[in-house]
């Protein structure tokens, strides 16, 4: 598959500590690529450095095979859009002169302000703006060169529900034209809905790279069965399946295969069942799990 | 994507306070011209080639301009922007300079016609053809003048850039700039006067290049300054140079 994106051992250390350790991923082109973590995690450095905006100290950053070094970066500038951080905005500009100072093409303008709605406002000075607004704009000006990568750092931010979900609906229509995305969010429900392959950063490394159905096979997934009678249908589980060890109702994976038996049990004994549920419902818990784990292993 | 000079100019004719500030400098002019009206005609002649004040108060909006033109962009981020689109850092701050450059020049081209229009509407009696300094005419000695200030400039330009590369705040570069455009003869002529031992060295430092247009209106200024005009000249260059290869130096470091 071609990539769009290649990092390889990149390491960027500054005078109190290591920034960036190694990290190491491609990014295959045609996908929507989420990249989470926690604050201070590196997120954001590790886009500003495929920008070109920050020098590394060791490694390789290439964009569509060509190297970016801070200084020698044509290929974004030909063939990236980002929204890194806040929107960048000049207060004494329109939307639309912005757009007309960023664009190669004055038609492509009025395409994507209808796309992002925003003709109510374009024509005004973004002083103006709520921070909703600068946003939306802030993303105009990223995909309005059609790049073959899109580089958005917490493009939800300030955005109502109606207008992030406006958003993702974009993304994925850009997407299918053949645009490229690497996300980073800490609202991560958000991301789950469109991306297609995930990057894990935790303290300047990579901890994963991955899609979002197998980072949930990567914990172990466990079952919560609910009842009207909870101390009751535990021992009668206990007594009837006394060699599987239960000590609550939470069902670990390895046992997955019983839990037709175990139900069976409890209504057998005319115990109410409330509801069963998965305890890894979304991409954040499964995330934060998995980061725990790590940090387990390595301490 | 526009080229970015072309950025640079669309950002310059849309900001407000490009032309308002400007507008200001101009009407302090015409105030100039209405409150010597009464003068002798040597005094005229001398306010005309002065352009009323009108240099020394673009001076004052070139600084601000300069120092909100470097700082505001890292204040609003939108350096991430230009240096995408500029390859490298150096090109980014030498594109800043040629646009304030350009805005310098056409300052200056407007200071001039409006003294030249004060003469006109104020002082009819005044003849742009007589002659006053170095023998020259009276509107040869404010071409003179205006040509001396924008050399000057330079030396304004490259101290406030390179304040302006080391603080976050337009501000701090606008004033500490404008206090230097205030105070700097001052203090150098101090200096100078009080510590006669190190003249030699001293006479060198970059406040006592301020009094250039002082000392050609004023020859006898020599014996405050202790340079020649040409020495001078020399001095505005090589200083205005290294504050700008400095604040180069400074804009490549700084954190984005």
């Amino acid at each position: 598959m071609e990539k769009i994106a290649e990092l390889q051992n990149v390491s960027l250390r500054k005078h109190d500590g290591k920034i960036l350790d190694n990290i190491s991923f491609d990014l295959n082109a045609g996908g929507i690529w989420g990249i989470v973590g926690p604050n201070g995690a590196g997120k954001t450095t590790i886009m500003k450095v495929m920008l070109g905006l920050l020098k590394y100290d060791k490694g390789t950053v290439k964009i569509d095979n060509q190297l970016v070094t801070s200084k020698k970066h044509s290929v974004v500038r030909d063939q990236v859009g980002a929204l890194i951080e806040n929107p960048s905005l000049y207060p004494y500009l329109t939307g639309f002169q912005h757009l007309n100072l960023y664009s190669s093409d004055k038609k492509k303008i009025s395409t994507i302000v209808q796309q992002l709605k925003m003709t109510n406002y374009i024509k005004q000075k973004t002083k103006l703006y709520s921070l909703g607004m600068k946003q939306k704009l802030g993303i105009a000006i990223a995909l309005v060169n059609c790049p073959k990568l899109v580089i958005l750092d917490e493009p939800m931010n300030g955005l109502d529900p109606k207008s992030a979900r406006e958003l993702r609906m974009l993304i994925q229509q850009k997407n299918r034209e053949g645009t490229t995305f690497l996300i980073s969010s800490h609202v991560l429900s958000e991301l789950q809905k469109i991306i297609t392959g995930i990057i894990i950063v935790n303290d300047g490394k990579i901890s994963i790279e991955t899609t979002p159905s197998e980072l949930k096979k990567m914990v172990n997934n466990q079952v919560i069965i609910n009842t009207n009678d909870n101390d009751k249908a535990l021992k009668t589980l206990n007594v009837l399946f006394p060699d599987d060890g239960l000590k609550s109702l939470i069902i670990d994976s390895d046992k997955s295969e019983k839990l037709n038996d175990y139900l069976q049990a409890i209504i057998n004994n005319d115990i109410q069942i409330l509801s069963v549920n998965d305890s890894q419902d979304d991409l954040e818990n499964t995330m934060l799990e998995l980061m725990q784990h790590k940090s387990d292993k390595e301490r | 994507m526009k080229p970015l000079m072309y950025q640079e100019f669309l950002k310059l004719r849309f900001k407000k306070s490009t032309w308002i500030s400007l507008i200001i400098a101009v009407g302090m002019m015409v105030l100039t011209g209405l409150t010597t009206l009464s003068v002798s005609s040597s005094d005229s002649k001398y306010y005309f080639s002065s352009a009323y004040g009108g240099f020394q108060w673009f001076i004052i909006v070139l600084i601000a301009i300069n120092a909100s033109s470097i700082t505001s962009e890292f204040q609003l981020g939108t350096i991430k922007h230009l240096v995408i689109q500029a390859d490298s850092r150096w090109r980014v701050y030498y594109i800043k300079l040629l646009a304030i450059s350009c805005y310098n020049f056409i300052g200056h081209i407007i200071i001039f016609l409006a003294a030249v229009l004060i003469k006109l509407l104020l002082y009819p009696e005044l003849d742009l053809f007589s002659h006053y300094h170095y023998g020259s005419t009276v509107i040869v000695n404010l071409i003179l003048n205006g040509t001396l200030d924008f050399f000057l400039s330079y030396l304004f330009i490259g101290m406030v850039t390179l304040i302006a590369c080391i603080s976050s705040n337009s501000a701090v570069a606008a004033s500490v700039g404008i206090g230097v455009a205030f105070a700097g003869e001052g203090l150098s002529n101090m200096l100078l006067s009080s510590f006669p031992s190190i003249i030699p060295i001293m006479r060198w430092n970059p406040f006592n290049m301020l009094n250039f247009q002082q000392q050609f209106a004023y020859p006898e200024h020599i014996h405050d300054t202790h340079l020649l005009l040409s020495q001078m000249g020399v001095g505005i260059f090589v200083w205005s140079c290294l504050f700008l290869i400095l604040g180069q130096l400074l804009f490549q470091r700084r954190k984005i």
